[in-house]
């Protein structure tokens, strides 16, 4: 397993760290922690079932922006 | 109290941006998950409204209630309120962006609940719209909780209800399709509808903190400031009170309180309080600075006596939820 932290813009209230997290598990392998308050998201996923593109992918689909790693 | 149209137009916007990513999201997959040809997807949504509605609206109940435990005297009911308000200025500020530090006042659910949650949206069971609605009230948005610190602050059960319900209805016609609109929508009015909600729960944070006030007997507040003002515009000279007198009648009417007669500082006062015919929150009367608080019915009246303070000056007569006032004036 691979663990990533990435930062995140554009979430305005618990919901939307609620909502990355659930969109993120949905995903085979992948397990999110997403921080309302630091706005950073720790996901651990496996390599072999979805890469990081697909990861922010998900992310940038919900309408928040991945600003960089941790 | 703020009015129940500001809670509702409230959860209006804001159901279109915070509660229907996440409730969205689980409502859509409960309804797509259940393979079986005879359920029916608007009912399954209507569902889901019914049961949320009447799950926030027990939940406002029992905040209520809750908060009418804590309110053994004004002094604490003050404290509660601006307790209250200071809370839901941050989660104001939180959703306003004005600074990450008040991110801290708005609370993130426990993981499990949310995973738990989700689990039941994929379940495909015919009853999981409905467990999920009632759920909602587990998972609640940064504005919803600022609604929650309101309710316990009312310290009334049925205002309580009645503001949760309020704000749930705000939210609901979101749920029915309108989030199609909403996604639409786009970005410019998602913020816009952010920072309406920020501002209204920013709003209500400052009338809260009135209210505070005036429980605690403070002279400042925007009832005052009002009086005050209006006097300025109109030139009048205020309160005019009858002769001073230890006999005195506190009406209380639809317009809030008033006095006949000024009172003498330091001596002993019989005050009838006559209700003629006010039915709102003006029944519950208070001087806090005396901690007097009685309900006066309309149509009926009540003995009070007590002893004037020492010191001439104005005493602040107020609903216990500070919205109607008036003045005792102790020459």
């Amino acid at each position: 397993m691979k663990k990533k932290v990435y930062k995140l813009s554009g979430m305005h209230c618990t919901s939307c760290s609620m909502l990355i997290e659930g969109e993120l598990e949905d995903q085979l392998g992948v397990k999110a922690m997403c921080n309302w308050i630091k706005q950073l998201v720790e996901v651990e996923f496996d390599p072999r079932a979805i890469n990081e593109r697909k990861i922010k992918e998900i992310i940038e689909e919900q309408g928040y922006r991945v600003v960089g790693e941790d | 109290m703020p009015n129940l149209w500001l809670v509702f137009t409230t959860g209006l916007l804001t159901g279109g941006v915070t509660c229907v990513a996440v409730q969205g999201g689980l409502l859509a997959a409960a309804i797509t998950n259940n393979q079986d040809a005879r359920f029916n997807k608007v009912l399954g949504s209507v569902a889901f409204l019914l049961a949320k509605l009447v799950a926030y609206t027990i939940l406002g109940f029992a905040l209520g209630w809750a908060g009418g435990k804590l309110q053994f005297s004004l002094v604490t009911q003050g404290v509660l309120q601006a307790a209250a308000a200071v809370y839901m200025l941050g989660v104001g500020l939180a959703l306003l962006e004005v600074h990450p530090f008040f991110r801290y006042f708005i609370l993130q659910p426990p993981r499990f609940l949310t995973r738990w949650m989700r689990g039941q949206a994929k379940s495909g069971a015919w009853f999981a719209p409905t467990v999920l609605g009632a759920a909602t009230v587990l998972i609640p948005c940064g504005t919803t909780q600022a609604m929650m610190a309101l309710t316990v602050a009312s310290g009334k059960p049925v205002w309580g209800a009645a503001v949760m319900a309020a704000f749930v209805a705000g939210t609901s016609p979101v749920f029915l399709g309108l989030g199609v609109l909403m996604a639409k929508l786009g970005d410019a009015f998602k913020q816009g509808f952010l920072k309406y909600a920020g501002w209204a729960v920013v709003g209500m944070a400052v009338w809260s903190l009135n209210t505070a006030g005036v429980l605690l007997g403070s002279p400042i507040s925007i009832q005052s400031a009002l009086a005050k003002s209006e006097c300025l515009i109109s030139f009048c000279s205020g309160q005019v009170a009858g002769m001073a007198s230890n006999r005195v009648t506190l009406e209380i009417s639809r317009g809030g309180y008033a006095v006949s007669n000024a009172v003498r500082a330091g001596q002993d006062v019989e005050m009838t309080v006559v209700n003629t015919d006010g039915r709102g929150c003006q029944q519950a009367m208070t001087i806090p600075a005396l901690g007097i608080s009685k309900v006066v019915r309309p149509g009926q009246s009540q003995e009070i006596s007590f002893k004037a303070p020492q010191k001439p000056g104005k005493l602040l007569i107020s609903c216990s939820m500070g919205m109607y006032t008036g003045d005792l004036i102790v020459i």
